[in-house]
């Protein structure tokens, strides 16, 4: 009933509530499609704004000169937002806003923000002073769009806005490089297989001595194995890799060490206080003798003492029986005429020869070509010596050599005639170069005297023998009078990058206080084959390829005590042969005439060739050459980073850099610039002193090589290639500069990115621990640094362990238990450079240096598990110029890898 | 009389002034509204969402748009692995018949329908519609033949006023309330995103209405005519609207904090219409969705911009209005 009476109730209310719940559906869909509308609009003009956000900011750049491109970056960005249309009208210009300013990092708040009061809608707006470069460009569109449902609340429009700020990604990037001494070992001076043939030449300039005993080599084309030259790359036992070098000549490892005019790698300041090329000076009319202010190469056909380019200067080499037709001559005894055979009679005595020797135009010296520069070496030595005087008892004939132990009748060598060099302004011969340059030694009979005894230069096999009080000392005085004296290969003063090797080639090397002459004595004692203060004899390796290690003939050495006075006094013709002197008035030969040394190869010469090669040498004295040599590979390393790092100027404006050098050397384990943008600095400390790098601006700052102590001071400090390979060290620093500890600028927010390079396998591990309880506020310590290092060997895997592991501490996540640095957001990245002439050979060395990169990179996120070898564009191989071209498109690669320019809003 | 017997009155208007909302239709109106809003905010939803990226308390949510990622040919998901969302998916509307691709994560898409609705639809029109709707309760109060019933119990005239005043504000704030929050439930129930904020609307409303119909209530003691109300409310809100503006204007023009006295003075003691509705689209950031009449974050950087000082005075001009309309109404001889 209840229920028949209730329909009975509700006839007819049907319709109005269909009507109401129509309306209320109407409404709905009202509703929905006006906000419908505003949710597309509103999309529509947010694509606009992010489209013209990211072109803006895209457009942004490092470029102070055209004030970081604000005026293009904010017009492109207007543009693009007019080239879209919201719910089908194009958006006017007029809609646009477009406004400039810096994403900056917050240090209080630990964070990056827009900075608001940086925002300008200048096109020519500088940035505040020193506050950067402007990274943040921000688009407003701001539309009228008309309503249709909610008109009939009286809303017949509607504005639509939106605003897009896009940013260049903040990064805190660490270059790490590779200093160790691989770095260039396209720059050594020789190679050595430990044989019993010696050290040789790595140096592939085909002038080189070929004349004297230099015949005696087989040309390179030949065997392969000439000790003079070099020109195919040479492996070690270690399966690294030795280019040929490119001390004087340019090879496809870079340009010559030695320098050229436009390319000046060492230079000197001349008399008017301009800095030309040491030792090489562009002239018109070949060869001349006048060398002040600096040095010119020689003729490179002098290799053959040729007159052919220019009249040669200096001594020839004996021919036999002094028949420039012949060949060289080897002894005295093949100097002379054939006959008489003077066998090994030790009476055997030459009058003619004893009293004229070389003749009237000897010169005391022998020109090489190119950059040799001269030597004394000659033999056998012109007997020449002291006064003219006759033999006791006798009218004739005369002899020069068997009283200069008498004091007062040796020549002085440090006042050599100005008419003839082999004499001095008392007429007195110093034509032997025994004499002229050695004397004995303090403790001996003859002490100070002129050397005229062969065993005591010579041990029995002819090889020089070590300085010392009962044999002799070097007459460095003599020497560098000498080479003062006559052609001057040397330049007045020597410079490169800022290090200062001599200021003037000085008189003496007596007093360890004047920096010229500790740095002047040792390069003498290394030309001549002696090492250090200790004036010990070098080991082959650290007196590079200066001698033979066997005679050129049958060797023989025989003691002064052993010549007979009074002996057989031998002529020059058939007729006075075998003539026989009163025995006790005869005195006897100036040296045994079949006296036979071994030779030297590179030994003796005094040039710019061997002064580079002591300053580049990497034995004990240390690596001294500047930073701003074309030393290879770490030349074209430093050019392509130098690259890399106007490109992150340029085109990433937000990030910042630290540039890190490792090796084994302690020198290494701080950064050598800073987390920040000072790209000055950056580039500057590839190539200066790092203690320099504040004041370069003052030419006069210059760092000497060498102490007083006779120490090289500036290892580490001059950015050369020396020591270990210790990536380990590299990865340390790097997790330190990430850092915001004290004294560190590490950024929070920032993307963390490695960039290593290097050109070998780890060999050294490096000391120091992670310490202090925190994300960003933990570093590696060990005394305040990161630790010292400690060589192991190629490829230990140990070393690489060790450096892996902290690739993967910096990747790990940033809370206080893994002491990371990567979020989500900012996750660390470690990418791995392959460089250098390891990565051209085939051997077992190469594959584990690759499979150690593609292991960092698999640790730092840049590769996928599995990975052998880094990708194909981080092996950087080639001739210089390609190696410098990819290294630098690699880095920009890397850059450019990830999101640079995203939207914060 | 004592307080509890004057608090009873009160309580009793209010409830009697509930009852005239629900006899006049107001209330199922405005539950209209808020059903048809509600409506509206179930058919919402978000359609293949990408999920947004973890974000530490000091990282910049960086992203960049699906398309401008296709267009430079990046993977959006290698894109994210470095750390930079590429947001995806649609909004839907209307229970999917509309499609809206999502520039932003989707919190950012519901917080511009919650300002839609809060901030365009509740705070500004419903707030102007109430005032209008409400219009006739206090002056019909006031009429002689319903006024000399009520001045016929023994409680004071001003907690008549106070009483009836009170009762309108409970009767819309908590249909306001209650649109706030099914609208909010509706929304977070279909995208699963729950912003507090929204709830601000609330006590923003809440301020906002009540100056205004205190000077509705003051506008009724003198007139009693429901139709001055409206408009003498209307108008007042309109000129309060435009001080508040020529106030903000002035002060982004100098970069000071401050105007001249004159506005100054006019700024502080008129209600501020403007800055009610800016603290609720500051809350909800809905510069960022729409041009806005005031640049609120230049004006927050000058200091020019006061939100508590500006809600207390509202109040305070509120109690003002109220105690000038109840000193009228005690000497109003009926």
């Amino acid at each position: 009933m209840l229920i028949v009476k209730a329909r009975k109730r509700r006839r007819g209310t049907v319709l109005p509530l269909f009507a109401l719940a129509l309306m209320g559906l109407m409404g709905v869909i009202a509703l929905a499609i006006d906000i419908g509308l505003i949710a597309v609009a509103r999309t529509q003009a947010q694509n606009a704004a992010d489209i013209a956000a990211l072109t803006g900011a895209r457009l942004l750049n490092g470029d102070t000169t055209s004030t970081y491109n604000i005026s293009q970056s904010a017009t492109s960005a207007a543009t693009a937002a007019t080239y879209n249309k919201i719910l089908e009208q194009s958006v006017a210009s007029t809609e646009v806003t477009v406004r400039t300013g810096q994403y900056k990092y917050n240090a209080s708040l630990q964070r990056f923000e827009p900075d608001p009061a940086s925002y300008t809608t200048s096109t020519s707006a500088s940035p505040a002073s020193g506050t950067g470069a402007w990274t943040a460009s921000e688009a407003t569109i701001a539309v009228t769009q008309p309503t249709y449902f909610a008109r009939v609340l009286g809303v017949n429009s509607f504005n639509v806005g939106a605003t897009a700020t896009a940013v260049h990604r903040p990064r805190d990037i660490a270059l790490i490089l590779d200093f160790s001494g691989s770095m260039k070992f396209a720059s050594v001076a020789n190679w050595d297989t430990g044989g019993s043939d010696g050290v040789k030449s790595l140096n592939p300039d085909p002038a080189y001595p070929k004349f004297g005993h230099w015949t005696q080599y087989a040309s390179m084309a030949t065997t392969g194995t000439n000790p003079m030259q070099r020109t195919t790359n040479f492996t070690m036992s270690s399966g690294e890799n030795n280019s040929p070098n490119n001390y004087t000549m340019e090879t496809a490892n870079g340009p010559a060490m030695v320098g050229s005019a436009s390319m000046p790698n060492f230079v000197t300041l001349n008399g008017t206080g301009s800095y030309v090329a040491a030792f090489y000076c562009p002239q018109s009319g070949g060869y001349s003798a006048t060398y002040s202010p600096c040095a010119t190469p020689a003729p490179a056909d002098w290799d053959l003492q040729s007159d052919t380019t220019a009249t040669y200067v200096g001594d020839k080499a004996p021919h036999l029986q002094s028949n420039p037709a012949n060949a060289y001559a080897k002894t005295v005894q093949e100097v002379l005429p054939a006959t008489p055979v003077i066998s090994s009679d030790t009476h055997a005595r030459d009058h003619t020869w004893e009293e004229d020797g070389y003749g009237a135009n000897f010169k005391g010296y022998s020109m090489g070509p190119a950059y040799y520069g001269k030597t004394f070496w000659q033999w056998p030595p012109d007997p020449r010596s002291g006064t003219k005087t006759p033999i006791p008892g006798t009218s004739s004939p005369v002899r020069y050599y068997y009283n200069i132990t008498t004091t007062g009748n040796a020549g002085d060598p440090l006042n050599p005639s100005s008419t003839n060099p082999v004499q001095d302004t008392s007429n007195r011969w110093i034509a032997d170069w025994r004499g002229r340059f050695f004397k004995y030694g303090s403790s001996h009979a003859s002490a100070g005297l002129p050397v005229d005894d062969n065993n005591t230069l010579f041990d029995s096999s002819g090889q020089l023998r070590s300085p010392s009080s009962t044999r002799y000392a070097v007459n460095y005085p003599a020497i560098l009078k000498w080479i003062k004296t006559g052609p001057n290969v040397f330049p007045s003063n020597l410079r490169s990058g800022r290090v200062l090797y001599y200021s003037a080639i000085p008189d003496d090397v007596a007093s360890t206080s004047n920096l010229d002459q500790v740095f002047w004595k040792k390069y003498i004692d290394y030309v001549l084959g002696i090492t250090g203060p200790g004036g010990t004899l070098a080991d082959s390796f650290n007196a590079f390829h200066g001698k033979e290690t066997t005679a050129w003939g049958t060797g023989k050495i025989t003691a002064k005590s052993s010549l007979l006075n009074g002996g057989k006094r031998m002529g020059n013709t058939a007729t006075n042969t075998s003539v026989t002197g009163p025995v006790g008035t005869s005195p006897a030969p100036y040296m045994q005439y079949q006296d036979n040394p071994r030779r030297p190869r590179a030994h003796f010469w005094f040039g710019p060739y061997t002064m580079l090669m002591f300053i580049a040498d990497d034995g004990p004295d240390g690596n001294m050459i500047a930073g701003t040599s074309t030393e290879s590979q770490c030349w074209q390393l430093k050019a392509g980073v130098q690259s890399a790092i106007d490109d992150v100027k340029k085109n990433h404006p937000n990030d910042w850099l630290s540039l890190l050098y490792f090796s084994s050397l302690s020198g290494f384990n701080t950064p050598r610039v800073k987390a920040g943008q000072d790209y000055t600095k950056m580039k500057n400390a590839l190539w200066y002193p790092y203690t320099l790098l504040n004041n370069l601006g003052d030419s006069a700052q210059e760092l000497r090589a060498i102490d007083s102590s006779f120490n090289y001071v500036l290892e580490a400090n001059v950015p050369n290639a020396r020591g270990g390979t210790c990536p380990e060290m590299g990865f340390k620093l790097a997790y330190n500069e990430f850092s915001m500890a004290s004294g560190y600028f590490g950024r929070r927010g920032a993307a963390k990115m490695c960039i290593l390079e290097t050109d070998g396998v780890p060999n050294t591990k490096c000391n120091g621990s992670l310490n202090g309880g925190g994300a960003y506020t933990s570093l590696y310590t060990d005394n305040n640094a990161i630790g010292t290092t400690t060589y192991v060997s190629n490829g230990d895997t140990t070393v690489m362990n060790n450096a892996l592991a902290v690739v993967t501490q910096i990747c790990k996540p940033d809370d206080a238990a893994n002491r990371g640095y990567s979020t989500t957001r900012t996750p660390a990245r470690v990418h791995a450079i392959a460089f250098g002439d390891l990565f051209e050979t085939t051997t077992t060395q190469k594959t584990t240096a690759l499979q150690f990169l593609a292991n960092v990179q698999i640790q730092g996120k840049t590769q996928a598990a599995g990975a052998t070898s880094p990708e194909s564009y981080k092996i950087i191989i080639g001739d210089y110029t390609t190696r410098i071209d990819t290294l630098r498109t690699a880095f920009e690669r890397i850059m450019q890898s990830g999101v640079q320019v995203t939207l914060i809003r | 009389m004592t307080l509890p017997a004057v608090l009873f009155v009160i309580r009793g208007l209010i409830a009697d002034t509930r009852a005239q909302a629900r006899a006049a239709g107001l209330t199922i109106g405005m539950a209209a509204v808020t059903a048809m809003c509600v409506v509206f905010c179930l058919g919402v939803g978000i359609a293949g969402e990408t999920p947004q990226l973890a974000t530490r308390p000091w990282e910049a949510a960086d992203l960049i748009p699906k398309a401008e990622a296709e267009r430079l040919k990046m993977d959006p998901e290698a894109v994210r692995a470095e750390g930079v969302d590429v947001p995806g998916g649609d909004l839907t509307l209307f229970f999917g018949m509309v499609h809206v691709p999502l520039q932003r994560h989707s919190s950012h898409t519901v917080r511009l329908i919650q300002i839609i609705l809060a901030g365009g639809l509740a705070d500004t029109i419903g707030i102007l519609l109430a005032l209008v709707w409400t219009a006739s309760f206090l002056p019909g109060f006031l009429e002689p033949a319903t006024a000399s019933v009520l001045l016929a119990k023994p409680a004071p005239r001003w907690s008549l006023l106070i009483g009836k005043f009170a009762g309108v504000v409970v009767a819309v704030v908590l249909q306001a309330f209650i649109f706030v929050l099914l609208t909010w439930l509706a929304l977070g129930i279909r995208t699963g995103l729950w912003d507090v904020r929204y709830f601000l609307a609330v006590p923003v409303m809440f301020v906002h209405f009540v100056v205004f119909l205190s000077v509705s209530a003051f506008i009724a003691v003198w007139t009693r005519s429901a139709v001055a109300c409206a408009l003498g409310t209307l108008v007042v809100w309109v000129s309060c609207f435009a001080l508040n503006l020529a106030r903000h204007d002035v002060v982004l023009a100098t970069g000071q904090n401050h105007a001249n006295a004159v506005i100054e003075t006019a700024y502080w003691i008129a209600p501020k219409p403007l800055d009610y509705n800016l603290i609720l689209t500051d809350a909800l950031r809905a510069s960022d969705y729409f041009g806005t009449v005031i640049n609120i974050s230049r004006l927050n950087e000058i200091g020019g911009f006061l939100p508590e000082l500006s809600m207390a005075t509202g109040l305070l001009f509120a109690a003002g209005m109220l105690s000038l309309a109840s000193r009228r109404l005690s000497r109003i001889d009926y």
